[in-house]
């Protein structure tokens, strides 16, 4: 008996298997093909959009699907700094965004070869919120654009989207916002210019991302010119039946989901307390404000790598964020960035199906996990 | 308050956690003065975060001289009792 605690990759939601099962047969063709099967395929595709655009509040024609919601950040990126280069070189991120954003954002100045533009970073606090007077001054500075996510994904924090999008819209500053980790359970944000988001985070089939531009929104193709796949944002025939089982899955996943955010944010603080009261020398880097599926927590004299092995010989499949998880040994830039314990990081995403028994089998084993490893390092009396 | 002498915990290395766990035994042991000599860059954050959470003091943390070799010497003051 396995108990995933890792949401981030699957699994697949019921209802993405059998959309998927169903349009491998239905809908293999490519969908520009002129013939009744291209043209039924297309069909198909049209509904993921209409899906997709149904859920983030915006116009059909403005959703377009990439190869996955990094692949799409990478584009929305590129897109903005191309867009808006007459009126900036420098672009603006938070120091929290996904590490393909932050790459991106790296790459457009470098690749940009202008000594002036520079990539400018927008710090969080201890709780992993930006300062808003921060990002005035920056909106004030003109950047191409600004990435600020909708929520983090290590750690949960939703950031003030009503606050951001008041800051930016007088300035004229775009806003790109990676939706991925608000998407499963709760409302997407409104008045960005560009959203991306990741289909495994609501139980869609990897392989799949979002890339949404708003009409008049100032980005531009970066393959430009490109062919007219996607309406001409993301160039290559796209997997219709892998994105049909995303559009069902974001579908099936809104019409539920306040009782499972309701359920999932009771599982969440419950671990938490249960970590706090049990083990010592934890710290909890997410809260009960946050996104309802995400605790992220570190454990001092524990290597998040060997914690998360120990878990998985006893039946759990849980993430670290940890440094000691990367081959590189670079901190989690997001606990840096707030300033909180990297070492021994546990990040836990329920997945839409957790159940109470799964929770408690979790808890139950958990403090002795914890023991464990500190035995290991020798690190038990301290 | 007497000039101590500093207890010299070099964990240049070795990789996080057992940096800080050096750390919280020299602690444990009575030192109330510590420099944690550390080369992985994640005790940067890891240094910090034990003192706040232990209710110690990160005093100083200066980059190592190139003669001694890349790294950052921490140090810390030991002013609440070993936790738990």
């Amino acid at each position: 008996m396995r108990t995933l605690l890792d949401a981030e990759s699957g699994p697949w939601h019921p209802v993405a298997r059998a959309t998927f099962e169903a349009t491998v047969d239905a809908g293999w063709a490519n969908p520009r093909a002129r013939y009744a099967e291209g043209r039924r395929a297309a069909e198909i595709l049209n509904l993921a959009r209409e899906q997709v655009a149904d859920v983030l509040g915006c116009r059909t024609d403005e959703v377009s699907f990439d190869s996955s919601g990094a692949a799409a950040s990478r584009r929305a990126v590129a897109g903005l700094a191309i867009g808006r280069r007459r009126v900036s070189r420098s672009v603006a991120t938070s120091s929290v965004e996904h590490s393909s954003i932050l790459q991106a954002a790296v790459g457009v100045i470098s690749a940009g070869g202008d000594s002036g533009a520079t990539h400018l970073s927008i710090d969080v606090d201890a709780d992993g919120l930006i300062d808003l007077t921060k990002l005035a001054f920056i909106a004030g500075a003109e950047p191409a654009f600004v990435a600020i996510q909708a929520a983090n994904q290590e750690t949960g924090v939703i950031q003030d989207w009503q606050g951001i999008s008041a800051t930016l819209e007088p300035a004229g500053v775009p806003w790109f916002v990676d939706a991925t980790s608000v998407l499963a359970h709760g409302e997407p944000p409104q008045k960005w210019s560009v959203l991306t988001a990741d289909a495994p985070a609501w139980a869609g089939p990897s392989g799949v991302g979002i890339l949404a531009v708003r009409t008049g929104a100032r980005w531009r193709n970066p393959d430009y010119p490109s062919d007219a796949f996607e309406l001409g944002r993301v160039p290559g025939m796209p997997s219709v039946p892998a994105i049909a089982a995303a559009g069902a899955a974001l579908v099936a996943m809104r019409d539920d989901r306040i009782e499972r955010a309701k359920t999932l944010a009771g599982f969440s603080a419950h671990i938490r307390k249960v970590a706090s009261e049990q083990i010592p020398h934890v710290q909890i880097h997410s809260t009960d404000v946050g996104c309802p599926h995400i605790t992220s927590m570190s454990f001092l004299y524990v290597s998040g790598e060997a914690l998360a092995s120990q878990l998985d010989v006893r039946g759990f499949a849980v993430a670290s964020g940890s440094a000691c998880a990367n081959e590189l040994h670079t901190p989690s830039h997001v606990l840096a960035a707030m300033g909180h314990l990297t070492e021994g990081n546990l990040r836990i995403t329920l997945p839409w199906n957790t159940t109470a028994e799964g929770v408690d089998a979790f808890l139950a084993q958990l403090p002795s996990a914890v023991h464990s490893v500190r035995e290991q390092f020798g690190a038990v009396d301290l | 308050m007497s000039e101590l002498l500093p207890a010299l915990v070099d964990e240049r290395g070795s990789k996080c956690p057992v940096p800080v766990i050096a750390l919280a035994k020299a602690a444990a042991a009575g030192s109330s003065l510590i420099d944690l000599l550390a080369d992985d860059p994640v005790a940067d954050i890891d240094v910090a975060a034990w003192c706040l959470m232990t209710g110690n003091t990160l005093e100083s943390r200066t980059p190592l001289p190139d003669e001694q070799g890349s790294g950052v010497r921490y140090r810390v003051i030991i002013s609440a009792h070993a936790p738990r």
